[in-house]
């Protein structure tokens, strides 16, 4: 059984009748978020405190693992942002791998430096972590939402997973900043302060994604 | 669909030419109702019409109108609260849904044996899980790659692959060989 043929002209009809902008890469929307992003991240970074905060570690200390967050901060939002040559994006999997391996990944790295560089990881007595998970989420929050709101109405499929990886991608990018920030590296301020933020922001995307990310029916018929 | 994204009103009947078929033809065998069809046919490319910013270039438009009518459909269901595969359809709506074209050259017969192989096939398919179901019907039946497909499920090309020969292995288990004539003439 084929389409009624009156349906075109109604479709037509409805479709004249309704504005929709043309394509925008989302990459250039992106160029005007990230400055954004990163001056809010910034301008908390020095609220802070700034570098001063956590100078007297050793150059090694700072390099080595702030390389390794920007990798990874790098690789989860290509991965969660960027959508291949499909249009709609990768597949659950994928985005749900993302979500689990960064905080995963970063905190695995974090061990890792810690049992090679042992000096690194002392207990400080009063740093549990709650300053840096506070400003691990007060810094990722902004880059989230913008990111959410590049993508709004565009996800028929999983919006959800779509959400989640972008919220670990934005928790890895303000874990760069704490890293500057933070010169505490013991596993369990590292848990606390560094990595659960990562994985409540995946959480708080995956509600995002689903609120803004997701493409719903009308709720009155077209 | 490249082009309608990146502004060019004007080859939107074209677009609609291209997908507007396949889509009422999945759409229809899902709801197995033409009126709701038709007004999800109509829903998806107005959304189609509404994201047109967000298309990535290059991509294949197909999965893409798929994966939105799919949504359209999932949330009118939870909306209404509506059974779509309701198992008591009457007899004229089965005939309806199935795509067989009636073949000029085949006897009164061989027309008749067809279609019932058609209403065993979609009985047997309305036994076998959503996830495989749906699989099945977008290879087979909507003739989208497996690759495509997955996109539209939003999985991987293996999960795809398995559940829809999954899915061919539990019908070829209720029909035998037949099935092999039947899915033919489904497609």
């Amino acid at each position: 059984m084929t389409a009624p043929a009156d349906m075109k002209a109604r479709v037509l009809a409805s479709v004249r009748s309704t504005r929709s902008p043309p394509r925008v890469s989302p990459w250039k929307i992106a160029a005007w978020i990230v400055p954004v992003a990163v001056a809010v991240a910034f301008s908390l970074f020095m609220a802070v405190g700034g570098f001063s905060h956590g100078e007297g570690r050793p150059g090694w200390m700072y390099i080595g693992p702030l390389l390794g967050w920007i990798a990874v901060a790098v690789l989860a939002t290509w991965g969660a942002f960027g959508r291949g040559r499909s249009a709609i994006g990768r597949n659950k999997a994928t985005l749900a791998v993302i979500a689990i391996a960064t905080p995963a990944v970063l905190f695995a790295m974090m061990l890792v430096y810690d049992v090679a560089f042992p000096e690194a990881s002392v207990w400080w007595p009063g740093r549990a972590g709650f300053k840096c998970f506070g400003l691990t989420l007060a810094m990722a929050a902004w880059p989230l939402v913008g990111m959410a709101l590049v993508r709004r109405s565009s996800d028929p499929v999983h919006p959800g997973a779509t959400g989640a990886a972008l919220g670990a991608a934005s928790g890895a990018w303000a874990g760069v900043m704490v890293h500057l920030w933070c010169p505490v590296s013991h596993p369990a301020h590292l848990a606390i302060g560094h990595i659960l933020p990562i994985v409540v922001l995946s959480l708080f995307g995956l509600f995002l994604g689903k609120r803004v990310i997701a493409l719903h029916a009308p709720t009155s018929r077209a | 669909m490249d082009r309608y994204a990146a502004g060019e009103d004007c080859v939107f009947g074209a677009l609609y030419d291209y997908v507007a078929p396949k889509l009422h033809s999945f759409l229809l065998r899902r709801t197995r109702d033409p009126s709701r069809a038709e007004d999800l046919v109509q829903q998806t490319l107005l959304q189609m019409h509404c994201a047109r910013r967000h298309f990535t270039p290059g991509a294949e438009v197909m999965p893409w109108a798929f994966a939105i009518a799919r949504r359209l459909m999932i949330d009118g269901m939870r909306r209404t609260n509506r059974e779509f595969l309701a198992s008591n359809e009457n007899e004229e709506e089965r005939e309806r849904a199935s795509s067989i074209p009636p073949e000029t050259n085949q006897g009164p017969d061989a027309v008749f044996a067809s279609k019932q192989l058609a209403l065993r096939i979609q009985a047997e398919l309305s036994r076998i899980p959503e996830a495989h179901r749906v699989a099945f019907e977008l290879v087979k039946q909507d003739g989208l790659s497996m690759a495509e497909a997955a996109e539209v499920l939003g999985t991987t090309v293996a999960a795809v692959k398995i559940r829809a020969h999954r899915t061919y292995a539990a019908l070829r288990l209720a029909l035998g060989d037949a099935i092999d004539g039947g899915l033919g003439g489904t497609r």
